[in-house]
């Protein structure tokens, strides 16, 4: 019983540490996420931009969905010159960063919505 | 061909007609019209003015001849090369849209039963002041989700989906879900854009379930004919003999919903003789050896049990469409609210133009040109927190636009009330009552509804089923936002409208009727523009725009037509065409378009299809004083074997029924359609008696069809249904 409880244990410690390690943003909700890259991002990544660190105009079909991914991993993060901003929104709302992800890989370049079609 | 009926009235005595409605107008005017009208005895010059057809929604730019405020006659803008310098029957007949009896006049409410025609006479305060508290009550109860809003193609039916949004309901639908979006989602996917067909080079098309010198489109229906003159090879299949089928070079009456099966089987064709463009395949399109091994089963000798149309002839047009490539296609086509899986069979379309090698060249497919307009006035969309997560069709279909929506998934969750409820419905110039298949579940949509607000010109059958009515203004009217379009050789261009004439009636447009309703819920900020502010920002990258426009009625953006993507990737997954998609393999999909046989009508029953010609959009024109006389109603075309096993006499009146609903209908025994498929016209049968010119008139498609939809987008599938005919009805 001992031996199976400490195998649970060890199980869920390694699953905890693995988590910690893979990155996994998706399933968010893209509407909000929406708002918040317009609220929080285009201020600065937008053509005749306005924010305070004006920056490469941005938008979904920007990117690929695989380069979206990239874009939020740690380490690519931790190197843009707004990193503050992204701590600030993490820090405020607990699935913004989340939310903006799932809005901007869903309709990224190689998305199946990528473009209005008319 | 038996009972070719044709009309007494001549093309010469149309136009004269046309030319002639402002008499009737200007005598009849005064019936209907605004003191001042009048205008029997001409006291000023004519003047001219530019303006952009509204008869359907190809937007042709026009001269509209004017005197003492009276348009006399509409005439083509030769400038416009979109339409070649041409104005069609409908197009002509737009005088009488402007000047119609019928035209609605001032707001009215519901005091009745639903559809019942009593209606109260409002002022436009009252009428917004009701429509803004209906709207602002459901958003309280319902969350502002639980409206529902849908426009139909028009130059200001951006103001409907600005207003939605700022309102904080994304439930907003465009028509295109009963129109093409099975086709725009399957080249989309297949090229990571929508190609735009350059008939004018073109030396051989294939033109399956289009029929494009009736059903008109700009400039592919005019440019067909010249490059037909030319010598181009026209084939086409459909079940029935259409005018385009009686003008083509080769004519087949395939089999309904086999479509697929002849492209697959040219595809296999094309492979396995090696007649593919292999250089183009090999550097521009992913995913070959995969198609080559998926078609060896479509062989031509399996796919003429499946068309009727033999092996042999599939083999040669397979042929001669190799070797006419590049300068060769199978047409794209337009309308695809056809069957269950219509995007794949566009996708079978879409693989068989990337075997030629026509991408980007002379008589090809070629991209969409730089056209230079800008969004208009921007706005920052609110975000509602109490909102639900997604849209009320979101789900079924995988595929889905999120721009356009499904009427028919957004239909039954209306009715089912899940996956929450929506209990308002504002619309604007679409009439899903009369073009939505299943009427009778629209009618029951309608009756689970709070509020209904339809935005129109006429009483459509939508208006007539609403509670609150709304009339806009006709096109010759209007002051309108710039319009791009595309017509590949033809143009890249913009064009735009100024009223021609003073409004009549109360009608208003709609941006001013948005404006109003945002001020009373408090969103007036996201309306405070002009028109001519929303133009200025839409050509601020293209300033000389407006100069041509008021100089010519048209811009063009002298744009690269040809060799658009040398050097350029594709926006797919692959960055090629993709053949094979692996988007779709990921999500559960076929990544290439596997056939599935059609249901079998079985003895004594028929698959029905429906169109219209060239007098007809859907169901806006039919009512218009001068069509009518050339298209007075619609009827059941019948082969003549099929009818005489029925004991069926032409003339008579029968008794169409299906799952959805029946319809009486007179008979028509032709040999142009096929013995297994019946055939009607949309856009008659209507339940509204605000239409004068329809009463009695015809049978109704909308409840006759029953509401299968486009597994991948939820575009409506009209042709899968199968009907009995039966004796009597009338």
């Amino acid at each position: 019983m001992i031996k199976t409880t400490l195998t649970i244990l060890l199980a869920l410690l390694v699953l905890a540490a693995t988590s910690s390690v893979v990155f996994a943003y998706g399933g968010g909700n893209y509407r909000k996420g929406k708002y918040l890259f317009r609220k929080h991002c285009r201020v600065c990544h937008a053509e005749e931009a306005k924010g305070p660190k004006p920056a490469k105009s941005l938008s979904p079909v920007s990117k690929t969905m695989d380069e979206w991914v990239k874009a939020f991993e740690p380490e690519s993060v931790a190197k843009y010159p707004c990193k503050d901003v992204w701590d600030k929104l993490a820090a405020e709302s607990k699935g913004a960063l989340n939310d903006i992800f799932t809005y901007l890989h869903k309709h990224a370049k190689d998305s199946p919505t990528p473009l209005k079609c008319k | 061909m038996t009972n070719h009926r044709t009309s007494a009235l001549s093309r010469r005595g149309f136009l004269k007609l046309s030319g002639a409605a402002a008499a009737a107008a200007a005598g009849g005017v005064g019936l209907f019209g605004p003191p001042g009208v009048r205008a029997a005895q001409p006291t000023s010059r004519l003047v001219s003015k530019y303006s952009v057809c509204d008869m359907c929604f190809n937007k042709c730019s026009l001269i509209a001849r004017v005197r003492d405020g009276v348009v006399e006659k509409l005439d083509p803008n030769p400038k416009f090369l979109k339409s070649r310098g041409m104005l069609c029957a409908r197009g002509n007949a737009g005088v009488r849209q402007l000047y119609d009896p019928d035209r609605l006049k001032h707001p009215l409410l519901r005091k009745g039963a639903r559809g019942e025609g009593r209606w109260q006479r409002l002022s436009w305060d009252q009428a917004l002041d009701h429509a803004a508290e209906k709207l602002q009550a459901i958003a309280e109860r319902y969350t502002r989700c639980g409206v529902l809003f849908m426009a139909g193609s028009d130059m200001q039916s951006t103001f409907l989906h600005r207003f939605a949004k700022v309102f904080g309901s994304y439930n907003a639908l465009s028509h295109e879900s009963m129109c093409l979006i099975a086709g725009t989602r399957a080249f989309l996917d297949t090229y990571g854009e929508v190609p735009i067909p350059d008939m004018l080079y073109t030396k051989y098309v294939i033109m399956v379930g289009a029929n494009r010198f009736e059903s008109l489109v700009t400039p592919d229906s005019i440019d067909l004919m010249t490059a037909m003159k030319n010598g181009c090879q026209l084939v086409v299949l459909d079940p029935r003999y259409t005018r385009t089928a009686a003008l083509a070079h080769q004519y087949y009456a395939i089999r309904p919903h086999t479509d697929m099966a002849f492209m697959l089987a040219v595809a296999h064709v094309l492979i396995n003789e090696e007649l593919y463009d292999k250089q183009f395949v090999a550097e521009r399109c992913y995913g070959l050896e995969q198609l080559a091994a998926h078609v060896q089963r479509y062989s031509p000798e399996w796919a003429a049990k499946e068309t009727d149309i033999p092996a042999e002839d599939i083999r040669r047009l397979a042929r001669e469409l190799a070797a006419a490539a590049p300068q060769a296609m199978v047409y794209p086509g337009r309308r695809s609210s056809n069957y269950h899986d219509s995007t794949q069979i566009r996708r079978s379309f879409a693989i068989v133009n990337a075997l030629l090698g026509n991408w980007d060249r002379p008589g090809g497919l070629t991209a969409a040109r730089m056209v230079g307009l800008k969004g208009g006035v921007p706005f920052e969309e609110p975000f509602y927190e109490d909102n639900p997560d997604d849209r009320i069709d979101h789900g079924p279909a995988k595929l889905m636009f999120e721009e356009e929506g499904s009427f028919k998934i957004a239909r039954d969750a209306v009715i089912a009330g899940k996956p929450y409820p929506v209990k308002g419905f504002v619309v604007y110039k679409t009439n899903p009552m009369g073009t939505g298949a299943n009427r009778q579940k629209t009618i029951e949509m309608f009756n689970t509804l709070d509020f209904v607000l339809d935005i129109d010109i006429t009483m459509s059958d939508t208006a007539w089923m609403s509670d609150l009515v709304l009339p806009s203004q006709c096109y010759l009217e209007r002051q309108d936002p710039c319009s791009a379009q595309q017509g590949s050789s033809a143009c890249a261009c913009v064009v735009m409208r100024d009223p021609v004439v003073e409004p009549m009636f109360q009608a208003k447009p709609v941006f001013w009727i948005m404006q109003q309703l945002a001020r009373r819920l408090k969103l007036g900020q996201y309306f405070d523009f002009t028109i001519d502010d929303y133009r200025k920002a839409q050509t601020a990258e293209v300033p000389e725009a407006m100069t041509a426009l008021r100089r010519d009625g048209v811009y063009y953006n002298p744009s690269k037509l040809y060799g658009v993507y040398e050097g350029r990737i594709f926006k797919t997954r692959s960055k090629k065409i993709e053949l094979f998609n692996e988007t779709y393999q990921k999500m559960g999909l076929d990544p290439l378009p596997v056939y599935h046989p059609p249901a079998d009508p079985g003895q004594g029953r028929f698959r029905l299809v429906v169109g219209r010609n060239a007098l007809i959009t859907q169901s806006s024109s039919q009512n218009n004083s001068l069509l009518v006389q050339l298209q007075p109603d619609n009827d059941l075309w019948m082969h003549p074997a099929a009818a005489a096993e029925l004991g069926l006499h032409d003339g008579s009146y029968v008794m169409v029924q299906s799952p959805a609903g029946r319809q009486a209908i007179r008979l028509r025994i032709t040999r142009r359609t096929r013995p297994d498929t019946v055939y009607m016209h949309t856009g008659f049968g209507v339940l509204s008696r605000g239409l004068s010119n329809l009463q009695g008139k015809g049978a109704s498609i909308a409840a006759v069809l029953t509401d299968g939809m486009d597994q991948l987008t939820g575009n409506m599938a009209m042709h899968e249904t199968i009907v009995t005919v039966t004796k009597g009805g009338a």
